[in-house]
């Protein structure tokens, strides 16, 4: 009998036994995100949160605590898209959509029997989303993980490309994840801290942040950001936005 | 209108085992777990095996298969130790040890079986570890898949 925290736990386990990735790592996306919610004000969580209150956490499903897993939310979200030229009269600064792709992990109908559990199916969409867009993961200014739990944002890091697979860990480490980083994530807080609509914020979020309307978790200057999302289980899209001229 | 005492509420009923209900395709499967032998599903076209069972060959598409025992050894692939069940009825179980073994049966296919791990303590689990399959009755129609170290 299965929810999504305890399959997602053996992948996350798998990652810390190949790898050396630790609770530590974990706790510090839950932490990073958290701050990043309190700026953002529009949230669910709005009490800061430490390290050692995320290892304090009740156990969920090991590894996994109650501060690694999202929130389970009521909401509504909804994206207006326009033509280009059309939306340049309106009134809004104009964000364009680079590069989009989906892709699907093997044996979607059973996260068990993928060949290889760490496998999203991000691994076959970013390519695609990065080379539609013609940039790299160099020009990316803030990026809007999909975070179900706090693992699924390490192995996302990996895949988009910041990082080698198995340095997902450390790479979070040092404020590279948080607003004036190398690479801010999850800048209203995400799925851990803001609310479960389903990824859907993340895209708002994106968006605000390249129309430079994000208030205090605003990215200075950022210019191109990316956003993933899931489907079931592991379906990995990607979405790179840009702002326009 | 007058107001009644309100009553007390009435305990929750115990809740009951979640158990699997055997379908066309699974038959033969559970029918091998009552009898302590793990079956498994290969396509009687390519000849490939599936697992968990299912009706088309997610490889050749083919609709024919057949079942056959399988060797009922394996190495852990990952696990987790839930703490907090999905179900309620493994509220009293908890923690326990769910881990996700490679079956010997699987060759380029692997062939997965999650079921809990009994008799071994959390610090002795690594991947790679060698178990095997135990058949726990649970009533005559359904018998439950458990692991042991080998």
């Amino acid at each position: 009998m299965f929810a999504p925290a305890q399959l997602y736990a053996q992948g996350a386990r798998r990652h810390m036994e190949l790898y050396g990735t630790t609770a530590r790592h974990f706790a510090e996306v839950a932490v990073v995100t958290r701050r990043h919610a309190i700026l953002n004000g529009n949230v669910v969580m709005n009490k800061p949160l430490t390290v050692e209150e995320h290892h304090a956490s009740r156990m969920i499903s090991d590894p996994f605590r109650l501060f690694d897993c999202s929130l389970e939310s009521d909401g509504g979200a909804a994206i207006v898209i326009s033509r280009a030229e059309r939306a340049r009269d309106l009134k809004n600064p104009l964000v364009t959509i680079l590069g989009v792709a989906e892709g699907h992990p093997e044996s979607p109908a059973s996260i068990a029997q993928r060949p290889d559990l760490l496998e999203f199916g991000l691994v076959k969409s970013a390519p695609r989303a990065y080379e539609m867009a013609g940039v790299g993961p160099k020009d990316i200014d803030v990026a809007e993980i999909y975070d179900c739990f706090t693992f699924t944002v390490i192995r996302q890091l990996e895949i988009l490309g910041f990082c080698k697979t198995g340095e997902g860990g450390p790479f979070v480490m040092d404020g590279r994840i948080g607003l004036g980083g190398a690479l801010p994530i999850n800048t209203h807080g995400g799925l851990l801290s803001q609310g479960h609509v389903v990824g859907l914020n993340h895209v708002i979020e994106l968006t605000r942040q390249l129309r430079r309307e994000a208030g205090k978790a605003q990215v200075k200057d950022a210019e191109v950001g990316l956003v993933t999302g899931y489907g079931d289980m592991g379906d990995g899209s990607i979405a790179i936005l840009r702002r326009a001229a | 209108m007058s107001t009644a005492p309100a009553a007390a509420p009435a305990p929750a009923p115990a809740p009951e085992r979640p158990l699997p209900v055997p379908t066309r395709e699974s038959q033969p499967f559970w029918d091998g777990m009552r009898e302590g032998r793990f079956m498994l599903q290969h396509c009687a076209a390519c000849g490939k095996v599936r697992h968990y069972p299912r009706p088309v060959c997610p490889h050749c598409f083919s609709m024919d298969s057949e079942f056959r025992e399988a060797p009922q050894g394996g190495k852990i692939h990952a696990w987790t130790v839930c703490h907090h069940p999905f179900n309620f009825f493994f509220k009293a179980a908890a923690p326990y040890i769910v881990a996700l073994v490679d079956m010997d049966a699987g060759g380029d296919v692997p062939v997965r079986v999650n079921a809990p791990l009994r008799g071994v303590a959390e610090a002795d689990l690594e991947i790679g570890k060698r178990v095997r399959l135990g058949f726990e009755p649970v009533n005559k129609e359904v018998t439950l898949p458990f692991f042991v170290a080998e």
